[in-house]
């Protein structure tokens, strides 16, 4: 095998494994922000007996998601990223709901899970897909 | 310089031939940043037909490189993971090629010294 037979297959190497990494951190994320946003509309429709089936529902999600991502810890910006994401997640719900209220607009509870959801997807998932893939990464870079 | 030039070669020979197919190497590569992948969600993440699918992963599995399990939700469903074997195969696979590709960028480099040579003996 020559040098650019094996530069190609390393890079297709990295491509598959950054691809099966984003995947993964989107279904993983997907379903946590699902959870989120199923948490807001039970409160909102004062539903508290559903929590119990959302919670059923969001279990069997997880458990059935296709793609389950290894996730390495080591990396500090993608624990980073997931931590501060699970942070900033909190503060928006706070933040959005305070708004909403302010503002008088219905449903408060569901607006602001809808505000934690996408902080959830946009840098928690970026974070997963990171903590993912750290070996490619460090291939990648060291290129 | 003969050693420079052996590099390659012999770690062209040492490379695991069950990994060699492309296929394969995309497979694992799937694989490796995940506990397990759904054989539905594989096929579409590889990119090949059901049936070769199926044989790549029925030849790594007996090789010990894959491990198939059934999904604790629902008994049909196939959950492929690379195996501690595997995950250190594969990462001796990706060593060796980027072994072949280091050593030669390596004859690239010495012109630079030969280029300060010719310079006027700068570096003397």
């Amino acid at each position: 095998m020559d040098s650019e037979e094996a530069a190609a297959r390393l890079a297709r190497t990295d491509r598959s494994t950054r691809l099966s990494a984003r995947s993964g951190a989107w279904l993983t994320a997907a379903v946590v922000s699902a959870a989120v946003l199923a948490v807001g509309v039970v409160v909102d429709l004062e539903l508290v007996w559903l929590s119990g089936l959302v919670a059923l529902g969001v279990a069997g999600l997880w458990a059935a998601r296709p793609l389950r991502p290894r996730l390495d810890w080591s990396d500090r910006i993608g624990s980073g990223l997931v931590v501060g994401g699970a942070v900033l997640a909190v503060i928006a719900y706070i933040g959005v709901q305070l708004a909403v209220r302010a503002a008088g607009w219905p449903a408060p509870h569901t607006c602001s899970a809808l505000a934690a959801a996408v902080v959830v997807l946009l840098v928690c998932r970026a974070g997963l897909q990171r903590l993912a893939s750290p070996a490619a990464g460090a291939r990648g870079r060291t290129r | 310089m003969s050693q420079v030039a052996d590099e390659p070669e012999g770690a062209s020979t040492s490379l695991d031939p069950l990994l060699h197919e492309p296929a394969r190497l995309t497979l694992l590569a799937t694989l490796a940043p995940a506990e397990y992948v759904e054989f539905s969600a594989l096929l579409r993440l590889v990119g090949v037909s059901k049936s070769a699918l199926s044989k790549h992963v029925s030849a790594l599995a007996e090789a010990g490189i894959v491990v198939v399990t059934n999904a604790p939700t629902d008994k049909r469903v196939r959950r492929i993971a690379l195996s501690e074997q595997g995950r250190q195969s594969f990462d001796a696979y990706l060593r060796r090629l980027e072994q072949i590709v280091q050593s030669a960028r390596g004859p690239v480099q010495p012109p630079r010294p030969a280029a300060a040579g010719n310079d006027g003996d700068r570096g003397r």
